[in-house]
C-alpha cells in the first residue's frame, strides 16, 4: 500500500509540473527543479552522451532561468502570440525507488499557435529527490519519438 | 514556366521581386537553373570515409546518395530507382556494397551502374542492362576542397576553385584550426524547418541590423542574468550560451564597426569584430591555451596567430553552405518547396584538439541550431512572418538599398564598412546570373 500511496504522490506530482507549463507559469516550473537539477531533451534516440553529442536542450537551472525569462520577454517573437498548450502525462511507472525515485511517463504536447497545431511525443524520465512534502527534480530527460528527424521551431518546455 | 525576361526583372540590384520567394514557377526554375548547374555543397568527405560509405542528403529538392566508390573517388546518384522511380535508399547514412530498391529487387552498384534485375528472361532482347538510360543518374562533377564536397550536374560550367573564389579561405580556416590538419563532422546534427523560402536564411545570416531588434528578448534576458544567475562556470556550459545571446546585442555604432565583403558569386561574410573589440579575440582558460599550444607546434607560432586570429564570421558560400570556422560549425539550406525550407547544422571535430574543444563545439551548434534555441527560434519566427506578408501580394518588391551608396568595390569583391545590405545585393546578383543564362 505504501507503494501505491508514493505512486499516487509522483503522479500528483507530474500532472501539476504538465498544468504549470499548461498555464504559462514558468517560474513556478522551474522551482520545481533541485539546485542542481538538469532538463535534458537528447538530439537522438538512446542518447548517452551530454558533451560530445549535441542535445535539442542540456540546461542546468542557471540556463533555464535565463530561457523562462526570455519566454516572458515582450518581443519573444517566436511566443507572440503565445501559444496554447496541453501536456498530457500518462503511463507512469515508478522505475526505482531508493533515496531517488526514477519515474518513467509518456507524454504527447499539442501546441496551438496563430491556428497551426503542433504534436510531439515522447517518454520522459524524471530523477526525484523528496523535499518536504513534496518532491524536486534531479533530471527531467524527455526522449522526444520525433529524435534525429526535421523539427519545427520549439519554445514552450516539454 | 516563367519566361527568361519576367524571371531577369525579379532581381534588381535594389530588391528582389516578392514573386521570387512565392511562385512555385519561379522556384521550379530555380531547381533546374541554379539547384540543377551551381555547385551544391553535397557532404564532408568525413561522413563517407570508406568504400561503400553513403550520406543520403539532398541537391535542391531531388534526394541523392554522397558514395564513396571503391576506387576511393565520390559519386553524387539521385536516389530513385530507373524502373518504377522507387526512392532507394531510405537509411540516412551507412555502408553497402549496392543499392536494391525494395519494389522490384533492382540492384545498382556503387556507381550506379544496373547489375541486376531478376527475371531477366522476361525482358525482349533490346532490353540492355548496360544501357545508361537504366542507371542511377550520377552529377556529372562532383569535386572536393579539403574535404568539403560539391556536386554539379551540369557537365560544363565554372570550376569549383572558381565558383568558390575567395571563400577557399574560410574553408582553409576551419582545416588548419585542426593541429594534425584532419577535421570530421561528429557529434551529431540537428535539423529544423521553417515555412518560408530558401533564401530568406542566408540573407538575414550576413543581415548586421536585425539581431538588436529579432534577439533583443534572448539579449535582454541574458544581460538581466548578469547579477551571478548564470556564472560563468554554469555546470554544463562556462558562459557560453549567455555569451551566444549577449552577443547579438549590436547597437548602430556597432553595426558600423562590422565590414562586409560580398563577391561576384554571391558569397559574403562578416568581419571587423576583433579588431572593434566587438567579440574578444581569443578565449583564455587552460584548455584554449593547451589547444593553442598544440597548434603552434604544428604550424609554428606566427601561423597559429594567423589562424585563430582570423576575423570572418557566417562565411556564406551562396546558395546553400555557411561555413563558422571560429566555432568549427557549418550550417546547410534545403529548399523543400517555395515556402518550406529545412537547416541542417553540423559541427567538426578538430584532430590533435583536446576533447573540450569539440564538446564547446556541440554545445555552440545545440544552442544555435536547435529547433529550441532560444536564438534561431526567433529568426525562424520573422522567416514565417515574411512569407506570410509577402503571400498578401500587396508588396512588389523588397528594399534593399541599404549602404548602397558606400559599398566600395575592391579585389575582386565589393566591400562595405557600414550596416550594408551588401550581402543582399550580392546575392541577388548571383541569383540574376544563374537564372539569366539559358541552358
Amino acid at each position: 500500500m505504501e507503494s501505491l500511496t508514493l505512486h499516487h504522490q509522483v503522479s500528483n506530482f507530474l500532472a501539476q509540473e504538465a498544468e504549470l507549463l499548461d498555464l504559462g507559469y514558468f517560474d513556478r516550473w522551474l522551482d520545481l527543479f533541485a539546485d542542481d537539477g538538469i532538463y535534458w531533451i537528447p538530439s537522438a534516440p538512446d542518447q548517452t552522451d551530454m558533451e560530445g553529442q549535441v542535445s535539442i536542450i542540456l540546461e542546468d537551472v542557471a540556463l533555464l532561468k535565463l530561457r523562462v525569462a526570455r519566454l516572458s520577454h515582450p518581443r519573444a517573437y517566436s511566443v507572440t502570440p503565445s501559444p496554447a498548450t496541453i501536456h498530457l502525462v500518462s503511463n507512469i511507472i515508478l522505475e526505482t525507488v531508493t533515496d531517488k525515485i526514477t519515474v518513467r511517463s509518456k507524454l504527447i504536447m499539442n501546441e496551438v499557435r496563430d491556428d497551426i497545431s503542433t504534436t510531439l511525443s515522447g517518454n520522459s524520465t524524471h530523477h526525484l529527490i523528496a523535499s518536504g512534502d513534496s518532491f524536486k527534480i534531479l533530471l527531467k530527460r524527455v526522449d522526444l519519438i520525433q529524435a534525429g528527424g526535421t523539427f519545427n521551431a520549439i519554445s514552450i518546455p516539454l | 514556366m516563367a519566361k527568361l525576361n519576367d524571371i531577369l526583372a525579379i532581381a534588381d540590384p535594389d530588391g528582389m521581386a516578392s514573386k521570387a520567394y512565392t511562385d512555385p514557377a519561379i522556384f521550379e526554375a530555380e531547381m533546374e537553373r541554379i539547384f540543377g548547374r551551381a555547385w551544391i555543397f553535397v557532404g564532408h568527405e568525413s561522413q563517407v570515409p570508406n568504400p561503400g560509405n553513403f550520406w543520403r542528403t539532398w541537391m535542391g529538392v531531388d534526394e541523392v546518395l554522397l558514395v564513396r566508390q571503391k576506387s576511393g573517388d565520390l559519386k553524387v546518384l539521385r536516389n530513385a530507382c530507373t524502373h518504377r522511380g522507387t526512392r532507394l535508399c531510405a537509411e540516412k547514412s551507412g555502408s553497402t556494397n549496392s543499392f536494391v530498391c525494395p519494389y522490384h529487387s533492382w540492384g545498382f552498384d556503387l556507381d550506379g551502374a544496373l547489375k541486376a534485375v531478376p527475371d531477366m528472361d522476361g525482358y525482349p532482347v533490346d532490353f540492355d542492362i548496360t544501357d545508361r538510360k537504366l542507371h542511377l543518374s550520377s552529377a556529372p562533377r562532383v569535386e572536393s576542397y579539403r574535404g568539403f564536397v560539391f556536386a554539379s550536374r551540369a557537365e560544363t560550367g565554372p570550376s569549383l576553385a572558381a565558383f568558390l573564389g575567395q571563400m577557399t579561405d574560410a574553408i582553409d580556416n576551419l582545416v588548419d584550426r585542426a593541429p594534425d590538419g584532419e577535421i570530421k563532422i561528429d557529434g551529431g546534427s540537428l535539423r529544423v524547418r521553417y515555412p518560408g523560402n530558401w533564401k530568406l536564411h542566408h540573407e538575414n545570416a550576413n543581415d548586421i541590423v536585425h539581431p538588436g531588434f529579432v534577439h533583443d528578448s534572448s539579449v535582454t534576458s541574458a544581460k538581466s542574468a548578469d547579477g551571478g544567475v548564470v556564472p560563468n562556470d554554469s555546470l554544463i556550459d562556462r558562459g557560453q550560451t549567455k555569451g551566444m545571446m549577449i552577443s547579438n546585442g549590436l547597437t548602430p555604432k556597432d553595426w558600423n564597426a562590422i565590414e562586409l565583403t560580398g563577391t561576384p558569386e554571391g558569397h559574403s561574410f562578416m568581419g571587423g569584430f576583433y579588431k572593434s573589440g566587438l567579440l574578444a579575440h581569443q578565449q583564455e582558460d587552460a584548455v584554449t591555451r593547451t589547444y593553442r599550444k598544440s597548434l603552434e607546434a604544428a604550424h609554428g607560432k606566427e601561423k597559429a596567430a594567423t589562424v585563430l586570429g582570423m576575423d570572418r564570421f557566417n562565411n556564406l558560400i551562396w546558395p546553400t553552405l555557411n561555413i563558422n570556422a571560429q566555432f568549427h560549425q557549418i550550417r546547410v539550406v534545403h529548399p523543400i518547396s517555395v515556402s518550406e525550407t529545412v537547416i541542417e547544422g553540423y559541427c567538426f571535430r578538430l584532430g590533435g584538439a583536446p576533447d573540450e574543444i569539440f564538446h564547446r563545439a556541440v554545445r555552440f551548434l545545440g544552442t544555435l541550431v536547435s529547433p529550441a534555441s532560444m536564438i534561431f527560434s526567433d529568426d525562424l519566427e520573422i522567416f514565417g512572418r515574411v512569407q506570410r506578408g509577402l503571400k498578401n501580394g500587396g508588396i512588389e518588391r523588397l528594399n534593399g538599398q541599404r549602404g548602397a551608396s558606400t559599398d566600395m568595390q575592391g579585389m575582386g569583391a565589393r566591400h562595405s564598412t557600414t550596416s550594408s545590405e551588401l550581402p543582399l545585393r550580392v546575392q541577388a546578383a548571383a541569383w540574376h546570373n544563374w537564372m539569366g543564362v539559358e541552358q
